[in-house]
C-alpha cells in the first residue's frame, strides 16, 4: 500500500479543521444577524405604528375616516411602508396604497386578531394585496382598555431579505479569503513541519549508504534537533567502530603479509578463507584467490590435501612435514591449530607453513657426519689394531712379515692423519671464516693455479695425463694463497683421481660480468645427476669402495668449498655420467682487480 | 535442488583434482626414476597404480550418477562431459607412468652404459604440460591451454631426435640392442604422455569455449602464436 506524505495529512487536517470552524461560525453569525433584522424591522414597524397612535385617535374620535386614510397615505409614502387603520370588526378605515371601500373584511387576519386582543401582533405571510411575502406588526389603539382600532404596518419581507443577502454575499467573501489565507498558510505549516523530517531522512539515508562523513544540519525545533543530534552522534560513533574495524583488519593483514610463515584459513567446508603472501610464494600461486576456491584449487599436492583434511577433523593441533616440488623439493613443516568462533563452535582450522627445506637438510647433514666420521676413523683403527694384536702375539723372528704388518699399520696411520688434518683445517676455515681474508694479498691468479698444477704434476705423470692451463696473466686475485692453492690442488687432484689414462685435464679461466670463473675440466667417468646436491658434504662419496682405494679421505671438495666461500665466491659442478665433470670456482669482483 | 547441484559440481571437481594431484605425483615419481635408473621407485610406480584406477572408477560414477539425477545443460554438462574425458586421460597417464616404470626395471637390471641418453628436458617439458593443463582447468584459463598445444610439437621433436639418436648407437652397439629398445620407449611413453596432456588442454578449452577443436582442426588464436 502506498502510504500517505505527511504534508498532505497535515494539510488537509488543518484546512479541514479552519473549514469547519469558517463554516460553523459563518451559518452562527448568519443565524444571529437573521434573526437581529427581523427582530428590529419589526420593532422598526411598532415605533411607526405608536408615533401614528395619537393623529389616528383625534381623527377616529371626531369619526373623520376621510382623515384617517389621509394620514395612512402621507405617512405610509414618507416611510415608504404600508400602513393601514382597522376598526374592531374588521373593517378597514384607512390604507396607504388602496382605497379602504374596496378592502376585504381584516378581522380574521392573525395579526389583528392578536391586535384586538391588547397585545402586538406580528406576521409574516404572503399578501394578496401586495402579491408578496409581506412583515405585518399591528399594534391596538387602546381607549378605556379597550381596542379602539389596530393601526398596522407591513413591510415587504423581500426588503429585509435584500439586506440579508448582501450579509450572506460578505460573510462568503470573508470566509473564501480567510479559507484561501488558511489553506496558504496550513500548507507552509505542514512543511515547515516535515522539511526537516525530509532531511533527517536523507541524512539517514546517507549514513546507510556508508558515508557518514556528513552531517545533519540543525534543526529549528527541539524534538528535531534531539533527533539530529542523536543522529549526528549514531553517524560519529559508527565511523568511529568503522575506522577501529579497519584498522585492525589492516593489521591483522599487515601482520600476515610480514610474517615469513605463510599461513592458510579454511574453514570447515576445507574452503580457504585467508591466506597471506608467504603462503602464496610457498604454494607457488600466482593468481589471485578465488571465493570459494579449495586447497586443490591453489595448488595439486595429496600429501596437503590429506592434511587438510586431517586437520579439520581432528582436535587437536596437529603437525607434519611435506615435500613440494616447483623447482626443486622443498619440505614444508605445516602446523595446524583449532579456529573457534566467538560462541566457542569450530570454524575452521588455521594452518602455518614453515619451509624447513634447509633446517631439514642441515639435520641430515649433522646425522650422516656423525655417522661417517666414526666410521672413516674406525676403518683404519681397527686394522692397526688387528695388525697390532698378530704382532704381539705372532713370533718375532720373522722380520719380512713383521716389515710388511708395520707398512700397513703406517699407511693406515698416515691415512688417519690425513683425515685428521682434514677435518682440522675444515674447522679452522669454518672458525675463521672472516678472518681467512685478513691474511690475503693481492697473488696472480695464473701463478697459483701453476703452482697447484706443479704440486699434482707427478700424479698425472703417472697415468700420462696432461695438465693444460690456459689463464690471463693480468687476471689478479686478492686471496689468502695458501687456503686457494690447497683448493685448487684439491680440484686437480681429483680430476686425475677420476680419469682415464693418457687424457687430459683443463683448467680454464675467465673474466664475467660479477667476477671471474676458473674451470677445472676432465674427461673422467663423470658423476651421475643424483649424487651432484650432495657433492660438497663432508665425507659424502659417490662410490664408497672406489674413492677409497683412491686414497681419498672423502674432505677434499668440502675444504674446496669453505676456501671458496670464505673468499665470498661459490663453486659449482656440473657432470655427465661417461664424458667427464666440470667444477667451476666464482669468485666475486671485490676479491679480484686487473691491473 | 540447484545448491544441491552446484555442491556435487564442486564435489565432482575435487575428485578431479585429487585425481589430478595423485597422477602428477606418479608421473614425478616416473621422472625421478628414469634420471635415477630407480628400480625401488619403478616398482613403487607399478604397485600403486591400483590407487590411480580406483579413483578413475570413483569420479566416472560420481558423474554419471549427477548426470542422471540432475540432467544438467550447457555448460554444467560440458564441465561433466569434459571431466569424464579427463578422467580418462588421467588414468592412461597414469598407464603411461607405469609403463614407464616397468621399461626402468628392465633398465635398472643392466650394467649402466657408457653411452648416457638424458631424458631431464623432455621428462620436464612434459611434467610441465601436465602441470599446466591441469592448471587451465582449474582457472578455466584458455590462454594456458593453448600453450598446452603449442607444446606438444616441441616434445615431438624432442621424441624424433631421440629416436635419431638411438638408432644411430644401435648400429654401433649391436650388443645393447635392447637396452637402446627400452631407451626408446621412454621416449615414446614420454611422448604418449604429452599426447594425453594435450587431449586434456583440449577438454578444457571445450569445456571453456564449447567447440570441438581435435584432430587439427583448432586455429590458434593469435594473441597466442609465439
Amino acid at each position: 500500500m502506498r502510504k500517505k506524505k505527511l504534508s498532505w495529512i497535515l494539510f488537509f487536517s488543518f484546512s479541514g479543521m479552519t473549514l469547519l470552524s469558517l463554516s460553523i461560525a459563518g451559518g452562527y453569525s448568519f443565524i444571529a444577524s437573521k434573526e437581529f433584522i427581523y427582530a428590529n424591522t419589526a420593532s422598526d414597524l411598532e415605533a411607526r405604528c405608536n408615533i401614528l397612535k395619537k393623529q389616528i385617535w383625534e381623527a377616529l374620535a371626531t369619526g373623520k375616516f376621510k382623515e384617517i386614510d389621509e394620514i395612512c397615505k402621507a405617512a405610509g409614502n414618507a416611510s415608504s411602508s404600508r400602513i393601514t387603520v382597522i376598526l374592531p370588526g374588521g373593517t378597514v378605515v384607512g390604507d396607504t396604497f388602496v382605497n379602504p371601500d374596496k378592502m376585504e373584511n381584516h378581522a380574521n387576519r392573525p395579526e389583528i386578531r392578536e391586535a384586538f386582543s391588547v397585545k402586538t401582533g406580528s406576521s409574516i405571510r404572503y399578501s394578496t394585496t401586495m402579491q408578496n411575502n409581506i412583515m405585518y406588526v399591528a399594534v391596538p389603539l387602546m381607549v378605556d382598555n379597550r381596542a379602539a382600532a389596530v393601526i398596522r404596518t407591513s413591510l415587504a419581507v423581500a426588503a429585509i431579505e435584500d439586506q440579508l443577502g448582501f450579509i450572506r454575499k460578505r460573510l462568503f467573501f470573508a470566509g473564501f479569503l480567510i479559507a484561501l489565507t488558511a489553506a496558504g498558510l496550513s500548507f507552509w505549516i505542514s512543511r515547515r513541519i516535515t522539511n526537516p523530517i525530509q532531511d533527517m531522512k536523507q541524512g539517514a539515508a546517507r549514513f546507510a549508504e556508508g558515508d557518514l562523513d556528513y552531517r545533519l544540519p540543525v534543526a529549528s525545533t527541539e524534538e528535531m534537533v534531539g533527533l539530529s543530534d542523536a543522529l549526528n552522534q549514531m553517524a560519529i560513533q559508527l565511523r568511529r567502530r568503522v575506522k577501529d574495524v579497519m584498522d585492525q583488519r589492516n593489521e591483522l593483514e599487515s601482520v600476515l603479509s610480514a610474517m615469513k610463515e605463510g599461513v592458510i584459513a579454511v574453514d570447515d567446508s576445507e574452503r580457504i578463507i585467508k591466506m597471506n603472501r608467504a603462503a602464496e610464494q610457498i604454494l607457488g600461486v600466482s593468481t589471485p584467490l578465488s571465493p570459494n576456491a579449495g586447497i586443490l584449487e591453489l595448488t595439486r599436492n595429496r600429501d596437503l590435501d590429506r592434511f587438510f583434511k586431517e586437520a579439520l577433523q581432528s582436535t587437536d593441533s596437529t603437525e607434519c612435514d611435506i615435500s613440494f616440488f616447483q623447482k626443486e623439493e622443498r619440505v614444508i613443516n605445516i602446523r595446524s591449530s583449532l579456529l573457534t568462533g566467538t560462541d566457542g563452535d569450530r570454524i575452521g582450522a588455521l594452518l602455518v607453513f614453515n619451509d624447513v627445506t634447509l633446517l631439514r637438510h642441515l639435520e641430515s647433514l649433522r646425522r650422516d657426519f656423525a655417522a661417517s666420521v666414526s666410521h672413516e676413523i674406525k676403518t683404519p683403527l681397527t686394522a692397526i689394531k688387528g695388525f697390532v694384536e698378530t704382532l704381539n702375539s705372532g713370533s718375532p723372528d720373522d722380520s719380512a712379515e713383521t716389515k710388511r704388518f708395520l707398512k700397513i699399520i703406517e699407511k693406515h696411520v698416515v691415512r688417519l692423519e690425513s683425515i685428521i688434518d682434514d677435518l682440522m683445517k675444515l674447522s679452522g676455515i669454518e672458525q675463521e671464516e672472516g678472518e681467512v681474508l685478513k691474511d690475503s694479498q693481492q697473488y696472480r691468479l695464473k701463478e697459483i693455479l701453476e703452482k697447484a698444477a706443479e704440486i699434482c704434476l707427478p700424479k698425472a705423470q703417472e697415468k700420462g695425463i696432461r695438465i693444460e692451463l690456459t689463464s690471463d696473466e693480468k687476471i689478479l686475485v686478492n686471496v689468502n694463497s695458501t687456503l686457494f692453492e690447497q683448493a685448487a690442488v684439491n680440484l686437480i687432484d681429483n680430476a686425475i683421481k677420476y680419469s682415464p689414462v693418457k687424457s687430459v685435464v683443463r683448467i680454464q679461466t675467465e673474466k664475467t660480468e660479477s667476477g671471474i670463473m676458473i674451470r677445472f675440466k676432465d674427461q673422467g667417468i663423470g658423476i651421475e645427476k643424483k649424487h651432484l646436491p650432495r657433492l660438497f658434504e663432508r665425507f659424502y662419496r659417490v662410490d664408497k669402495a672406489r674413492s677409497r682405494s683412491l686414497g681419498g679421505t672423502g674432505l677434499g671438495l668440502a675444504i674446496v668449498k669453505h676456501v671458496v666461500k670464505a673468499h665470498g665466491g661459490q663453486v659449482f659442478v656440473e657432470s655427465i655420467p661417461g664424458k667427464g665433470s666440470t667444477f667451476s670456482i666464482a669468485l666475486p669482483r671485490k676479491e679480484t682487480t686487473s691491473a | 535442488m540447484a545448491k544441491h547441484f552446484q555442491r556435487e559440481l564442486a564435489t565432482i571437481k575435487r575428485m578431479i583434482l585429487s585425481l589430478g594431484a595423485l597422477v602428477e605425483e606418479r608421473v614425478r615419481m616416473a621422472i625421478v626414476a628414469i634420471e635415477n635408473r630407480d628400480a625401488d621407485m619403478a616398482r613403487q610406480i607399478i604397485k600403486l597404480d591400483y590407487e590411480i584406477d580406483e579413483m578413475e572408477v570413483e569420479v566416472e560414477e560420481q558423474c554419471l550418477k549427477v548426470l542422471a539425477l540432475h540432467q544438467p545443460v550447457a555448460v554444467d554438462l560440458r564441465f561433466l562431459v569434459a571431466v569424464i574425458k579427463i578422467n580418462n586421460e588421467l588414468e592412461r597417464i597414469g598407464d603411461e607412468a607405469v609403463n614407464i616404470a616397468h621399461r626402468i626395471s628392465v633398465l635398472a637390471k643392466r650394467k649402466s652404459l657408457d653411452l648416457f641418453f638424458d631424458y631431464s628436458g623432455m621428462a620436464e617439458k612434459v611434467q610441465r604440460m601436465l602441470k599446466m593443463s591441469l592448471d587451465a582447468l582449474v582457472e578455466l584459463d584458455e590462454t594456458l591451454a593453448f600453450q598446452v598445444l603449442a607444446m606438444d610439437d616441441e616434445v615431438d621433436e624432442l621424441k624424433s631426435s631421440a629416436y635419431d639418436r638411438i638408432k644411430s648407437a644401435m648400429s654401433e652397439k649391436s650388443d645393447a640392442i635392447g637396452y637402446l629398445i627400452n631407451l626408446l620407449l621412454i621416449s615414446r611413453h614420454l611422448e604418449r604422455l604429452a599426447d594425453h596432456a594435450t587431449n586434456i588442454a583440449e577438454e578444457v578449452i571445450y569445456l571453456i569455449e564449447g567447440e570441438i577443436i581435435r584432430h587439427g582442426k583448432y586455429p590458434i588464436p593469435d594473441k597466442l602464436r609465439r
